[in-house]
């Protein structure tokens, strides 16, 4: 009898366990994860939020870290690949709506939009943070959003303005013009420039420069040239940055020159373009091929050329590839480098540009000059004028950041010379490669974007 | 055996009977009485039955002194006993042999199809014993209707796509590696606990067996099977159910059928040992011929020449040619027998004790299992394996306890480099892959291999991969009969498995001219099942009503967890299986917790042994949805009918022994969608930033995420000819799946590549099932089995609101299957040009479709599905004295990709060489060709062609196949040689697997598909099976 109790004890107890349901299916969130709440519930976890953007960004080859280097840099006239590919699409301006890579850009450029919405909404809901906090933060993230829409635009053109979080309204946008989304970029920047803090203890993160100096860009791609040329000036004269000595030692440990950086954080690796361009030994064909004509447009004294070229000689070939960055693994003894996002260099080219633009002719050939004398060049003769000089700001800018953020690919489009200078060295050039078509999926997926002509 | 002995005994107690009455109980072996038994007069038909003691009463005409009486009762043996004079009679019935009444193993309990409802169908052990298989998955191919069973690939311990009546879900994103097949899985319960990691790839990293999201291997899906962790001898049968009634009680988990597998148990009585070894070898059989060294260098050069080039040795030019200008244009090696040409031996044993006492029986099992693969080196799949069976009850049988345990440890080492498939189109002139000192060979005559063209495959056999596992299934059922009607009944289960992997990239397997860095991963994945369900039964019979009652709840938690650690820069090769050597190293891990609780009723009601019906009640609960949307209600009904029964039926139609219509319905629900969609999550960088972890946003989620339903309904007809001997069984289905749980795809704009949606879209599945089983002739020494069934199913999207506006607006049509093929019309070469040519969607002829974009099909067309039209068995079995012959043939009706997709997934005529089918090609205008001109440059009209090619209708053909899977012929060594030798059975037999295949397939294999996937091997196996 007392054994019948027992076990009717037993399956009583199991079958209240069960009545209890709600709790019976609680689960917390993986051990890994915090919630939305959370992460903006305090000041280190919403600083987290803030540090996971540029860790996407350093954590691999992406968008903002080395991609705009390499693709660009194949689509104008600085670098081919080796190897048979998709990607040799972009050094024959022939990409096709399927390529991968510009649905991998384009994938993991709005991821990084998702993330900096997602932190300024948090952010603005906030209750346990103090104000400051929260603006400075919000600012970062206004900043490194600019930086990712900037390169959208002058990647695809008219691009969707993603604000916000919300997926209902996000996934139907359709794309808004370059101008609607440079005036977002400005006025972006121009708030996050009375927010954030001048002189930061370090530059690896978005700062007021960073503000000002991308604001300085933008200025100069929007043809506003007198704010472009104040922009600079302002950072010039701000004396926080200086050209270093020789081009080697721009990207060194010390250098002053660099005016936003991103650190290093992949174990073992410094930054991504050295890891891709720079071979394992000189007896590897290195993966990236500087072309002909950026060689032949070297003078050979130039600094650069000897500092920031580099080459491979194998089976009697020659390779030449890119070496401002010479790290490709952290050895023991690999030179401590840091990846530069914006440098001074560039101020004095836009200002430069900008201030021969508004017939302003005061310190063109002087900043010019600096530039030139950097590389080991002579001054410039002060007989040049107009379209020469032009060409001669866009030689140096050329040269002094070839296989650098694409630089040299978003200048010939700006300044409308990407035609002429393209179609005499890549023989199936069209107008319509400047731009890159709207990913194959993006269009199945909203059919409110358009294709760019020609795809 | 023993109860074959217990032949009818009729005690006879004398009288005489002139117009007497005559009384009797009839019983069965175990003397328990038996009610309901028809008892007739054979002369004139007069009828009467038992009463619930077994009791009858006839009179009998005075003049019929050799009266007849038949004993008919379901379940039993009908008997025909001569009254002889005789008043009063003892009759026993011996249980049925009908393959009616046959156990079948159903939810929570057990029932035989003569009774059952809902569709159910069963694989015996024996059945599975015929096949020289490692997965049990393999042993259900194509015996059980409804049940779709494919080979993802013929390596060893590779995966199986198994589904029941089709798919009701539109199909998630494509999955990650080791994420689910994206495809519904029917519920996997072995010993009623669900497996653990169910038939997910268990494997992180990629191998041969697993190739991941590469077109060009075409085998998205492949992985290695948890279940080839189980060992088949273990298995006593494996039942798949099917329809709601069957289903209903696993509710939400049993949405897509469920398989459960029953493992052996302890017979109790003599200790016995069953032994069974084997030894056999498979290889591939026939595959495509590829180009000899003439024919591959005769279209290279025409290649480069149509492309307006000329053969040089510029590397990265693009008539870069090696293989023309420098390779010895008179060497020829056969990459395909070199690299895929071993045949693989496959060792297997498995041994078993089994006995106990009145009360406690059990039954113990060891299995090793070893195969070797096809390709060069010494790879292996092994599996070590032990199961373990106790059952007790008390003296007075009112407590039972069964435990179940099965253990097993599996290793598989093979190569973690996919690309070795694809090794044997490498030039049949590249010259030797080793050199005279023996080592990988690099460079050829100033050609650096790997820069431009192939790499050395040989260095892929050393990128190792291993993979060890072990699997743990414990099952504790507790039960205690309160009353003659009630009983308590509680059942505890835990599942675990554990895989460990290795996958290594050694200097050795690199090319030394590509920045070689020798890194490895060391991978850790732990699947968990904890199950609790207390159950409390009651069973009554009064006079002609049987009531089955059945309470209980269910409750489950899964876990998962993973690990993943990397490490890189090795110095040394010799260090590489160990983390410590590595200078960077990088670890990382992820968790994941389900819980599931389920409370249920089901009531069964039989009357009259007539007509039956089943009604179960649910109520489901999930954590996969947020507070306020865990829970949902859900159930089903079930009737049936055996008509056979009734009088008008019986004297009617004789023949017919048996007639049944049954009909069920239920609703079913569905949380298949990931884990914590409904909450925002935040996860951590992979490396820290600035000395920080930093955190990221993982998924857009969604609070109102809630159970999708399936709609289940069935109708069946059951018939049984001349006393069973001949049953045919066939049932109609339909099922609807709504409010679909979709992982949305969304633009990237919004951040994410999909959101987790409720969908108001219906999937329709409907078909029509048939099976066959018959004893064609049981003649003394000679006997003949048939079993055969059929599946016709269908597949269509009946309803998705909005679907032109959706992302999945040129992915589905309404109406069409959710596997359809849409692709261009391809129409043939043109003659002038050389270049394939498509019909456009106005009719136009064009070699540059335009393919789907934004919600236009453009030039796609639905061209049909890759789902098969039918398919089926057919198993024979014949005896004669001691030999047995098993011949079992399968098929299928089906289209399915050939291999012209993956040769045109590049530019054809670039440095590899290619099925030699293809040189009928473009040569010159005017030519009329199967193939367009050859071309070697990326990008040009020749290659976007062949890009079109491979997304049109050419690319898909028929892949229908009859195959003649088994063939198994043994002999059981005579009684008197076994007693002599003091053993209880002594076989031997021979068998062999995938013998041969009919089919018109365009590739290697009809199943696998493609070029590159390796296909089912042909097996051949003596064995030996040995019981004491």
């Amino acid at each position: 009898m007392m054994k019948k109790f027992l076990i009717i004890i037993f399956f009583y107890a199991q079958l209240m366990l069960l009545c209890s349901c709600e709790k019976m299916i609680e689960i917390g969130l993986p051990r890994n994860e915090l919630t939305e709440e959370k992460v903006f519930g305090d000041s280190i976890s919403a600083n987290a939020a803030l540090i996971g953007i540029y860790a996407k960004i350093q954590g691999g080859l992406s968008f903002l870290s080395g991609s705009m280097t390499i693709y660009p840099g194949m689509s104008a006239d600085e670098i081919v690949q080796q190897g048979n590919n998709e990607n040799t699409q972009f050094q024959q301006n022939m990409l096709i709506v399927d390529n991968g890579t510009i649905d991998v850009l384009w994938t993991s450029a709005y991821a990084q939009i998702y993330s900096l919405n997602a932190c300024i909404e948090g952010l603005e809901k906030s209750t346990g943070l103090s104000v400051s906090l929260r603006s400075r933060l919000t600012a970062e993230a206004l900043c490194l959003r600019s930086l990712l829409y900037f390169y959208l635009i002058n990647l695809y053109g008219p691009v969707p303005l993603v604000l916000t979080t919300d997926y209902g309204a996000n996934r139907i946008l359709p794309r808004s013009s370059e101008a609607v989304i440079y005036d977002k970029i400005i006025e972006d920047l121009r708030q996050a420039k009375t927010i954030l803090p001048g002189a930061s203890a370090s530059n690896v993160r978005a700062d007021r420069n960073f503000a000002s100096a991308l604001l300085a860009r933008v200025f100069l791609f929007t043809d506003r040239y007198q704010q472009a040329a104040d922009e600079a000036t302002a950072l010039i004269e701000s004396g926080v940055f200086k050209l270093a000595e020789t081009p080697e030692k721009v990207f060194d440990g010390g250098s002053r020159e660099l005016i936003s950086v991103f650190s290093s954080i992949y174990p073992g690796r410094a930054t991504w373009e050295g890891y891709t361009f720079v071979p394992s030994s000189l007896s590897s064909v290195p993966a990236y091929i500087i072309t002909g004509s950026l060689l032949a447009a070297f003078e050979e004294k130039d600094l650069r050329k000897q500092q920031w070229i580099r080459m491979n000689e194998i089976q009697g070939v020659k390779y030449a590839y890119p070496f401002k960055y010479q790290t490709r693994d952290l050895n023991s003894g690999a030179r401590a480098e840091h990846y530069a996002v914006l440098r001074l260099a560039e101020q004095y080219l836009i200002r430069a540009e900008a201030d021969l633009k508004l017939g302003n002719m005061g310190q063109v050939f002087e900043d010019l000059d600096l530039i030139r004398k950097r590389a080991g060049l002579s001054v410039l003769k002060r007989e040049i004028s107009g379209e020469e000089l032009l060409l001669e700001i866009e030689k140096q800018k050329r040269l002094e950041f070839f296989c650098e953020w694409g630089h040299r690919w978003f200048d010939l489009k700006r300044t409308g010379r990407v035609d002429a200078v393209m179609s005499g060295q890549k023989p199936e050039w069209s107008s319509d490669a400047a731009l890159y078509p709207i990913p194959r999926t993006q269009i199945e997926r909203n059919s409110f974007l358009t294709q760019n002509k020609g795809y | 055996m023993k109860h074959i002995l217990y032949l009818l005994i009729l005690s006879l107690t004398s009288g005489n009977v002139w117009g007497q009455v005559v009384t009797g109980v009839v019983t069965d072996t175990q003397k328990k009485p038996i009610a309901g038994v028809s008892v007739a007069l054979a002369e004139s038909g007069l009828k009467t039955s038992t009463d619930s003691r077994g009791r009858f009463s006839i009179s009998i005409d005075a003049a019929l002194r050799d009266a007849k009486l038949r004993f008919k009762a379901m379940g039993f043996q009908p008997q025909t006993v001569t009254v002889n004079g005789h008043r009063n009679l003892s009759v026993v019935l011996i249980v049925s042999t009908s393959m009616l009444d046959e156990v079948q193993v159903i939810a929570y309990g057990t029932t035989s199809q003569r009774f059952n409802v809902g569709s159910v169908a069963k694989v015996k052990a024996e059945d599975i014993a015929r096949q020289p298989i490692s997965n049990p998955l393999e042993a259900l191919q194509g015996r059980v209707a409804g049940l779709t069973v494919s080979a993802t690939s013929g390596l060893p311990g590779s995966s199986f796509k198994i589904q029941v009546r089709g798919q009701n879900t539109l199909p998630k994103a494509t999955a990650a590696f080791g994420s689910p097949a994206p495809m519904d899985n029917p519920l996997i319960v072995i010993d009623g606990i669900p497996f653990a990691p169910q038939n997910e790839n268990v494997n992180q990293f990629g191998s041969l067996a697993s190739p991941g999201n590469i077109a060009l291997l075409n085998n998205q899906q492949g992985g290695f099977s948890p279940l080839n962790s189980l060992n088949p001898s273990d298995i006593e049968s494996i039942e798949v159910l099917k329809d709601a009634d069957a289903t209903a009680i696993y509710g939400s988990r049993g949405g897509n059928g469920v398989i459960l597998i029953t493992t052996k148990k302890g017979t109790g009585g003599r200790t016995g040992f069953d032994m069974d070894v084997r030894q056999g070898v498979s290889f591939m059989g026939k595959t495509m011929r590829m180009m000899n060294t003439k024919e591959y260098l005769t279209i290279r050069r025409e290649a480069i020449s149509n492309d307006g080039l000329s053969p040089n040795l510029t590397l990265w030019d693009n008539a870069f040619a090696p293989d023309l200008l420098a390779f010895d244009p008179d060497k020829y090696t056969d990459w395909k027998d070199y690299f895929l040409g071993k045949s693989a031996s496959n060792t297997a044993f498995t041994g078993a004790v089994s006995g106990g006492s009145q009360n406690t029986n059990f039954r113990l099992g060891l299995g090793l299992n070893r195969t070797s693969y096809i390709f060069p080196g010494d790879f292996a799949d092994k599996r070590m394996s032990f199961s373990s069976n106790l059952h007790h009850n008390s003296e007075n049988k009112k407590f039972s306890l069964d435990l179940t345990t099965t253990y097993s440890y599996g290793k598989n080492n093979s190569a973690g480099n996919a690309n070795l498939l694809t090794a044997y189109r490498l030039d049949p002139n590249f010259p030797d892959l080793i050199d005279r000192e023996g080592n990988l060979r690099w460079d050829y005559n100033g050609i650096q291999l790997g820069m431009g063209i192939p790499d050395n495959p040989i260095s892929y056999l050393h990128n190792t991969y291993q993979m060890k596992n072990t699997l743990l299934n414990s099952n504790l059922l507790l039960a205690y009969k309160l009353t003659h009607e009630l009983t308590l009944r509680s059942s505890f289960g835990y599942n675990a498995f554990h895989g460990d992997e290795y996958a290594g990239n050694p200097f050795l397997a690199q090319n030394p001219y590509l920045s070689p860095e020798a890194t490895s991963s060391f991978g850790k994945n732990s699947y968990g099942t904890l199950i609790a369900e207390p159950q409390l039964e009651f069973k009554k019979t009064t006079g002609r009503n049987a009531f089955e009652v059945l309470l209980g709840g269910s409750w489950q938690y899964n876990t998962n967890e993973r690990e993943q650690v990397t490490g890189r820069g090795y110095t040394h090769d010799g260090l590489i299986t160990s983390i410590n050597g590595a200078r960077n190293r990088y670890a990382t891990d992820a968790y994941s917790e389900y819980k599931y609780v389920g409370a249920f009723g089901r009531l069964n009601y039989k009357y009259h042994n007539r007509y039956i019906a089943g009604l179960s009640v649910r109520r489901d609960g999930s954590s996969r949805f947020g507070p306020g949307k865990r829970f949902g209600n859900f159930g089903s009904v079930g009737l049936g009918w055996i008509f056979s029964e009734e009088d008008f039926m019986k004297n009617k139609l004789g023949f017919l022994s048996y007639g049944k219509l049954r009909a069920s319905y239920g609703v079913a629900g569905s949380d298949a969608t990931g884990d914590y969609q409904y909450i925002s999550r935040w996860g951590t960088s992979s490396y820290p930033y600035e000395g920080v972890v930093g955190l990221q946003p993982l998924n857009l989620f969604n609070a109102d995420l809630s159970w999708a339903s399936t709609k289940k309904l069935e109708l069946g007809l059951e018939l049984g000819f001349m006393d069973d001997r001949l049953l045919v069984s066939s049932s109609y289905y339909r099922n609807r799946s709504s409010n679909q749980l979709l992982s949305y795809y969304l633009p990237s704009q919004t951040g994410f590549s999909s959101v987790a949606e409720n969908w108001d879209a219906t999937v329709q599945n409907s078909g029509l099932e048939i099976t066959l089983q018959s004893k064609n002739i049981a003649r003394g020494n000679f006997s003949w089995n048939t079993a055969f069934n059929l599946s016709l199913p269908r597949n269509r999207l009946v309803a998705f609101p909005g679907l032109e506006t959706s992302s999945y607006a040129t992915r589905y049509m309404i109406g069409k299957p959710l596997n359809a093929i849409y692709a261009f019309r391809y129409t043939g070469v043109n003659p002038e040009t050389g270049l394939f040519e498509f019909s456009g969607a106005g009719g136009e002829l064009t070699s540059n479709p335009q393919r789907p974009s934004g919600i236009s099909f453009n030039d796609f067309n639905y061209i049909g599905t890759t789902d098969p039209a039918y398919f089926g068995g057919l198993q024979n079995t014949l005896t004669y004295k001691n030999f047995q012959l098993d011949l079992f043939v399968e098929f299928k009706k089906q289209t399915g990709s050939n291999y012209l997709k993956q040769v045109y997934n590049g530019a054809v005529g670039q440095e590899y060489n290619l099925p030699a089918a293809m040189l009928d090609r473009w040569q010159r205008p005017g030519d009329r060709a199967e193939f367009q001109r050859y071309t070697t440059t990326f990008g040009s009209d020749v290659f976007k062609a062949g890009q079109s090619y491979a997304l049109s209708d050419a690319v898909y053909s028929d892949a229908s196949y009859i195959r003649f899977k088994t063939l198994n012929v043994s002999y059981t060594l005579d009684k008197k040689i076994t007693e002599a030798l003091r053993v209880k059975v002594l076989r031997i037999y021979g068998s062999a697997q995938n013998l041969f295949t009919i089919t018109n397939y365009l590739g290697n294999d009809p199943e696998t598909q493609g070029l590159y996937t390796v296909p089912v091997l042909k097996s051949f196996v003596i064995g030996l099976q040995l019981s004491l």
